[in-house]
């Protein structure tokens, strides 16, 4: 069986700081370039709190809309 | 995954090797001495309990190895969501590889998510919330592949339609997935043929949007339109306001299917009752 690795919102800070990213005036940015939002792969900005996480695909940061989850899901059966 | 235990025990991690053990979740929010704590099938970790050098290596192992190994790294407020999608991620897949080649790469994504969304009608469970995050995505397209979807269209209409296509140009594959993909987004775009009845559209509303649809349709030769209602208040819905939509547009219902949580009505316009 696959383990399923999470993250509550105590350790949101530390996996987004793991990936060079951190937040700024509520969105998820570039930790190098804070002035610079991280964009979805439908290039949309990622509120903090709909930021649900990262999956494969090189390094895609999910939103927690029904669409990126199913996607991440898919990145985790593959 | 044995690999992954390994490569924790190498910066000094040792997560137990527990045969129940499904999820490893990252918390600040454990207070006991060490970093490492279980809870039932889950084993938490505490980075902030792990000394600089371990937290520097942990970071690296999420990028190199966990995040490669594991797919994903997840919110556990998305861990309902994501386990219903593991489990009928096989059912969907089997419908998605179908229409993966012929609809536009950038609706992939919505497909999956529409199907998910069936799945879940299907089995007797809300939608709406749901429903609602596609729209938010894709907009009305989201909503009309959504409506379509759900009411089997996919199968019943698309891939036949796909199918002749390909009959009509047996020599060129490319013609036929042009030609779909035109008439798909047309129909995405427009539902034309088709109205879906919305919990949130008054009456009037409704019978406006169909009596208007019927008669586009009627000047372009087509003399009918399918009605769906999804859910149970959508169904008595339909029902309620049919006399009123065959009255104002002279159609017939040639087709009536219901249960409690879907009604379909194929309205015709009989020769001669044109709509004004």
């Amino acid at each position: 069986m696959n383990i399923r690795i999470t993250f509550d919102a105590s350790a949101r800070d530390f996996v987004l700081d793991a990936f060079g990213k951190t937040s700024r005036d509520g969105f998820v940015v570039e930790k190098a370039c804070p002035g610079e939002r991280v964009l979805t792969p439908r290039g949309e900005e990622i509120p903090l709190k709909e930021f649900a996480g990262i999956r494969r695909g090189s390094v895609i940061f999910v939103k927690s809309d029904i669409v990126s989850l199913i996607e991440a899901a898919k990145a985790m059966e593959s | 995954m044995k690999n992954l235990w390994e490569a924790f025990k190498a910066i000094g991690i040792n997560l137990p090797k527990l045969k129940d053990i499904t999820v490893l979740k990252f918390s600040s929010l454990i207070h006991v001495d060490n970093s490492i704590k279980i809870e039932g099938s889950t084993v938490i970790l505490n980075p902030e309990r792990l000394s600089g050098k371990q937290k520097r290596a942990l970071k690296h192992l999420l990028r190199a190895e966990v995040l490669p190994e594991a797919g994903a790294i997840l919110d556990e407020n998305s861990n309902p969501i994501i386990g219903e999608a593991l489990d009928v991620l096989p059912a969907i897949e089997e419908t998605a590889k179908k229409f993966r080649s012929i609809i536009p790469a950038k609706d992939i994504p919505l497909l999956n998510a529409c199907l998910f969304l069936r799945a879940r009608f299907q089995a007797g469970v809300s939608v709406e919330d749901l429903k609602g995050q596609i729209v938010r995505v894709y907009g009305a397209r989201g909503r009309n592949f959504a409506n379509l979807c759900t009411a089997g269209y996919l199968e019943e209409w698309f891939w036949p339609l796909y199918e002749e296509l390909l009959r009509a140009y047996p020599d060129d594959p490319r013609e036929a997935a042009g030609k779909f993909r035109t008439l798909y987004n047309s129909i995405l775009n427009d539902l034309p043929w088709t109205e879906f009845v919305s919990s949130r559209a008054s009456a009037t509303t409704v019978t406006d949007h169909i009596e208007e649809k019927m008669r586009r349709n009627t000047e372009m030769g087509v003399r009918y339109l399918n009605v769906h209602g999804l859910g149970e208040a959508n169904v008595r819905k339909v029902l309620k306001l049919l006399p009123d939509i065959q009255k104002q547009t002279g159609a017939v219902v040639a087709r009536l299917d219901q249960d409690t949580t879907r009604v379909f009505v194929r309205l015709e316009i009989p020769p001669g009752a044109l709509p004004e």
